[in-house]
């Protein structure tokens, strides 16, 4: 559906043909993510506190947080995790900001996605010159059972969840299940893609997983070993993944291994009017692009399930906004909630054909050395998915890796010049891209 | 009797009724599945009930060893995985649903038809409607 008619003067206007773009330019001056893991002393505020004092340290040349004018915070659902919703101001007055306005904005997983992109419409409006955006989520204190039950409430409860049962990884599991029918692929591509985040989380000091599968695989050898059990001598990673009791189904056809773990953590940037960046930073990064599209659940696409239609939307946007295409992007960070999220992304980016994303992930075209590597991060899967910390933590992996900072898993076999970051809430029902590009 | 709301609430007292029901719009000719009040092709509010065959096709599934919490109360689990997906409808809708009776031949494509089953979680009964191998 293109076009949209006014009631009142029945004009028409094409959305497609409006060319989108920002009020005024925007840069990124600050960013960075907290440690991700498990901590059970530390609550939305602490890991927050922790994203923002890290992040004011990565302004070249200082900030004075008197200059944040207003916050806009992601969060998917502190009221479930932490018995606490309301969580703007609290962060707000935790950093010191008060009276400063927060806003706390939820999309699901896309949650702080959208809170990046609320901070860059508010500064490209002329309302304020810098901006502070969070992305926070606090989910360990609870049981795994209860984990499920609340992830399972940002899809459609109503069929999804009370009429089909279907859990998040039964949804993308079904997925892969029509994927594998299309296209041929099998569980061996999946797996790829989970031993290539986790080398790639190996290398990112503040990863959930700071581990490789093989690593991952040697430490439970060695513990059966410890402690008198039986030991399974799995040649290499992929027959650890294969092993039944190793690697137990959640939902076929994905296992434990494809799943993203449950993390805490958060994520934090400013952002500042381009006119005034070179104040902050010699080293200004800017947004070049930001595009974000709702869709129906999978149940009511028009298409097949091997593709989400609400990415493509804003993919399409991104690159019409930035002048830009597929081709021209140097990294991205997508959303590998599930391994098989990643091969469906790097499709509907359009950085692979519909069904060869499978092929590209087994044949190391994703990897770190590739052209155009994939999630250098550790992705969703290995650096960990605090859901509204995730948009942020993506965008401030790509913004270190344009400006240089990104210590050991810098990229440096070629010249990084524009950065793509993916974020979806839900099945695809909220789908938010950013492309960042290095000035 | 007034005709009922095209709500998720009136598909649900439907099924109640053993009867699978969606809205169907005369302006684009298309089918939701539930009643949905606002066709997303023609944006007509111009909706009438009709009653599906209850016979499709199946375009994903999974089985799922990690129930949620209403599920394992129905003695689902590691040990007995259920098998749930998406029918595409003989009239065109696709609608989100378990597959039951078909753990061991259950692959995409295969047809399928609408069953109403009771099973009950402790006290609680409930009529459920699931899709069985046609």
């Amino acid at each position: 559906m293109d076009r949209v008619r006014f009631g009142g003067d029945r004009k028409r206007i094409t959305m497609a043909k409006k060319k989108r773009k920002l009020g005024r330019g925007v840069a990124v001056i600050g960013g960075a993510m907290s440690r991700f893991g498990v901590f059970p002393d530390r609550g939305s505020r602490d890991l927050m506190a922790e994203a923002y004092t890290d992040a004011l340290d990565t302004v070249e040349k200082g900030l004075d947080p008197k200059d944040i004018e207003a916050l806009y915070i992601g969060n998917f659902c502190s009221e479930l995790f932490e018995g606490q919703s309301h969580l703007g101001h609290l962060v707000a007055d935790w950093l010191g900001l008060a009276p400063r306005p927060a806003t706390r904005v939820e999309g699901a997983c896309a949650s702080s996605g959208l809170a990046f992109r609320e901070g860059l419409l508010a500064i490209a409006s002329g309302m304020y010159d810098v901006v502070l955006v969070g992305g926070v989520e606090k989910m360990t204190n609870v049981s795994t059972e209860e984990v499920q039950e609340f992830l399972a409430v940002a899809s459609d409860v109503s069929m999804e969840g009370d009429q089909a049962a279907l859990t998040f990884p039964g949804i993308f599991a079904s997925l892969a299940s029509a994927y594998f029918e299309k296209y041929g692929a099998s569980r061996e591509h999946l797996m790829r893609v989970a031993v290539k985040n986790h080398e790639n989380g190996a290398l990112n000091p503040k990863a959930h997983f700071r581990a490789t599968l093989r690593e991952i695989m040697e430490k439970r050898k060695a513990k059966a070993r410890e402690r008198g059990k039986p030991v399974t001598d799995w040649a290499d990673e992929y027959e650890f993944l294969r092993d039944e009791r190793a690697n137990p189904a959640v939902a076929s056809p994905l296992h434990l291994y494809d799943c993203s773990p449950v993390t805490d953590g958060a994520a934090c940037m400013i952002l500042a009017a381009e006119e005034i960046a070179s104040n902050f930073t010699d080293n200004v990064v800017r947004v070049r692009a930001s595009s974000q599209a709702s869709a129906a659940p999978p149940a009511t696409w028009n298409s097949d399930l091997t593709a989400l239609p609400g990415v493509q939307s804003a993919a399409r946007g991104a690159y019409e906004m930035a002048g830009v295409g597929p081709g021209d992007i140097d990294l991205a960070e997508v959303h590998d909630c599930f391994t098989m999220a990643e091969i469906i992304a790097i499709e509907d980016l359009g950085f692979f054909e519909p069904g060869k994303g499978a092929a590209a992930s087994l044949e190391g075209q994703t990897s770190r050395q590739s052209r155009r590597p994939i999630n250098v991060s550790g992705g969703l899967k290995a650096k960990g998915h605090p859901v509204g910390a995730t948009g942020l933590a993506q965008l401030q992996e790509v913004w270190h890796q344009l400006r240089g900072s990104a210590g050991e898993r810098q990229l440096r076999h070629q010249d990084l010049r524009l950065g793509l970051t993916h974020n979806v809430g839900g099945t695809g029902g909220t789908c938010i891209i950013h492309i960042l590009e290095r000035a | 009797m007034s005709e009922p709301e095209f709500t998720i609430a009136s598909f649900r007292k439907f099924l109640t009724q053993r009867k699978l029901m969606g809205s169907r719009c005369p302006d684009s000719g298309k089918i939701y599945v539930p009643p949905r009040p606002i066709c997303q092709d023609s944006q007509s509010r111009n909706m009438e009930w009709v009653e599906l065959s209850g016979k499709g096709t199946l375009t994903a599934f999974t089985s799922i060893a990690v129930p949620p919490v209403a599920m394992a109360r129905r003695g689902y689990g590691r040990d007995k995985p259920y098998v749930s997906g998406f029918v595409a409808l003989k009239e065109g809708p696709t609608i989100p649903a378990r597959i039951d009776g078909a753990a061991k031949s259950v692959r995409v494509g295969m047809a399928l038809e609408a069953e109403f089953i009771e099973e009950s979680a402790g006290e609680e009964k409930h009529l459920t409607l699931v899709f069985r191998p046609a």
